[in-house]
């Protein structure tokens, strides 16, 4: 990852571990890797607790013959999320 | 931003519908692009392209019928003299190719109905036998503006049910966008909303200048503004006139509003060389500096034309008894549904809820200007033009101000190039676009080409809240539901 201003790494709050144990992987630049089977857990304790009641964008990305990726991380699905009772992008 | 990483093997997710329902278009949209399955979706269907389409064309290793190479700039198609043919290169050579377990002899579309059922209950209202009768609108139809097809479920005339189908102008524009050089992919933004280009070409340049680490200088960030909100003007008129066309106050009204966007297009040919399709906006800069002149013209449009325009408009429409009876409580959503079903833009605003990027998370230099964000809260299609209108008196106050304050100076960073390095990384930027919420999502690999170029449509994504507002209504107020949504074709099929 470069270092441009649009790069910021992501600490996540211990109380989204509490919350819903497991469910963040890793902390990566910009976005926080989540356990596909704890997925809908962790949204749903994002938008009830933490106030990122918006989901702006879903997308996927192919990462085939990425540098650092291989066939058991292959496919990613990205998510963005807002809240509408302020500008809170999800910590970057 | 989160992310969940899937292996190659069956990519598999549960879905996230039941916290968001607005998840619903865009997983169906990942399903189909790139064929990863969502658990627990309530109808994932192929959205975009059609089930007898073989494979899932987002995927890298997915190639199309002339495939040449993966990136441009593409090499000769004269190698040593000699024409290569397009046609050697298909790789499917009867190009028809149907994916297992299809056939097309008997295969159903995925909004199958039967034509006439009868009710469960078998009366309706406890009076009457009624039928449920399918009614299928589009995909060519005036009120779909555009190739957009509605199949609703109806009980008199009540709408029961209601299904947006999609695709018909489908070209893969991301696909297409990742083969493109980066700047290539400024001229094509502006077949997604072919309406407002400027805000489309706006919302890429920033995506991309994240990335890069570049501003561009002031005088550019004030064009920039001008530009942005010029096009909310037009667009915003041209909703309205359409609006009222889908009234049945058939062309009259919608030429007023026409004739001044007029206006506002002879400003952007002069500028950019182009009234729609406009290419204006570089990375750190625009393409060149507005020609002699031009600002006398826009403050004349500006000051004198456009604030009368719209008294006049106004006076016309507002109070108008058939626009207040045709759109008054029509397509109620309340702003926490809006919400959950990512609805952006003049929608929500209607709903009471004041939320404008501009405001929330100023891009550009959106924090200089004084505007208002307008609060309605009717949330219904009266008040979703009344927003429009309102904004458009922003949009015009913000142009005043920009012009009364623009400096002389350098239109771009650094120099002009054919070719850009963009670092390796990825960044997501949004805008507050005329039809909602804009979004670029940009992954890049140091490569000249973008690895992954996403657009998030507002126009597309709008589309999750058009049953709940339909549900209950008369089928005649579909028509204008969806009008006041206001989509655009090229951007909600891309």
């Amino acid at each position: 990852m470069s270092n441009t201003e649009a790069t910021i790494t992501v600490e996540v709050p211990a109380r989204w571990q509490d919350a819903v144990p497991g469910a963040v992987l890793s902390e990566d630049a910009n976005s926080v890797v989540v356990a596909p089977e704890s997925l809908v857990a962790l949204c749903t304790y994002l938008r009830d607790h933490e106030g990122y009641d918006y989901l702006s964008n879903v997308t996927g990305v192919d990462y085939l013959n990425f540098k650092g990726r291989d066939a058991s991380n292959r496919f990613e699905v990205v998510y963005h999320l807002y809240s509408t009772r302020g500008a809170v992008a999800l910590l970057c | 931003m989160l992310k969940a990483r899937l292996p190659a093997e069956t990519p598999e997710l549960p879905s996230v519908t039941p916290v968001w329902p607005g998840a619903e278009l865009q997983e169906d949209e990942i399903w189909d692009l790139y064929g990863i399955k969502f658990d627990g979706h309530p109808f994932l269907r192929r959205i975009l392209m059609w089930d007898g389409f073989n494979g899932h064309p987002m995927r890298k290793d997915w190639k199309e019928a002339f495939f040449e190479e993966e990136g441009k700039p593409f090499s000769s198609r004269w190698p040593e003299g000699h024409h290569a043919w397009a046609e050697d290169r298909v790789p499917w050579h009867g190009n028809v190719n149907y994916p297992d377990h299809f056939d097309p002899e008997t295969w159903k579309e995925p909004v199958t109905f039967e034509a006439v059922q009868d009710e469960p209950g078998g009366n309706g209202n406890g009076r009457l036998h009624t039928q449920r009768i399918v009614v299928n609108m589009g995909p060519h139809h005036p009120s779909t503006h555009g190739v957009f097809r509605m199949v609703a479920t109806l009980e008199g005339e009540t709408i029961i049910s209601l299904k947006p189908v999609m695709g018909y102008l489908h070209r893969n524009h991301e696909k297409i966008g990742e083969r493109n050089t980066f700047i290539m992919n400024i001229p094509y933004t502006d077949r997604l909303d072919y309406l407002s280009s400027m805000s489309n070409n706006l919302g890429y340049v920033l995506a991309v200048e994240k990335l890069m680490g570049i501003k561009p200088p002031e005088r550019a960030e004030y064009i920039r503004v001008i530009m942005a909100e010029l096009t909310r003007v037009c667009s915003h008129l041209w909703s309205i006139g359409f609006l009222l066309n889908d009234l049945g106050a058939y062309f009259t009204p919608a030429l007023y509003t026409i004739r001044e966007r007029e206006l506002i297009l002879d400003l952007f040919e002069e500028a950019s060389g182009a009234r729609m399709l406009c290419n204006y906006m570089r990375f750190g800069g625009v393409t060149r500096d507005l020609p002699t002149g031009w600002l006398e013209k826009c403050n004349t449009v500006v000051f004198d034309r456009l604030p009368r325009a719209i008294d006049e408009l106004e006076r016309y429409l507002t109070n108008n008894e058939i626009i207040l009876a045709r759109c008054k409580g029509v397509g109620y959503l309340s702003a926490e549904d809006l919400v959950r079903y990512s609805v952006s833009g003049p929608m929500l605003r209607a709903s009471g809820l004041q939320y404008d990027i501009r405001k929330v998370e100023p891009y550009s230099i959106y924090d200089r200007f004084d505007f208002e964000v307008p609060k309605f809260d009717g949330c219904d299609v009266y008040d979703r033009y009344r927003v429009r209108m309102f904004e458009v008196r922003q949009a015009v106050k913000i142009v005043q101000q920009a012009l009364k304050q623009i400096p002389e100076g350098e239109i771009q960073t650094g120099k002009k190039a054919y070719q850009v390095r963009v670092p390796a990384g990825e960044a997501y930027a949004r805008i507050e676009a005329p039809k909602g919420e804009l979004g670029f999502y940009i992954v890049s690999d140091g490569k000249p080409n973008p690895y992954r170029y996403r657009v998030r449509a507002p126009s597309f994504i709008n589309l999750n809240a058009l049953e709940p507002m339909c549900i209950g209504y008369k089928i005649a107020d579909s028509v204008i539901v969806l009008g006041a949504i206001d989509i655009v074709l090229g951007e909600t099929d891309r």
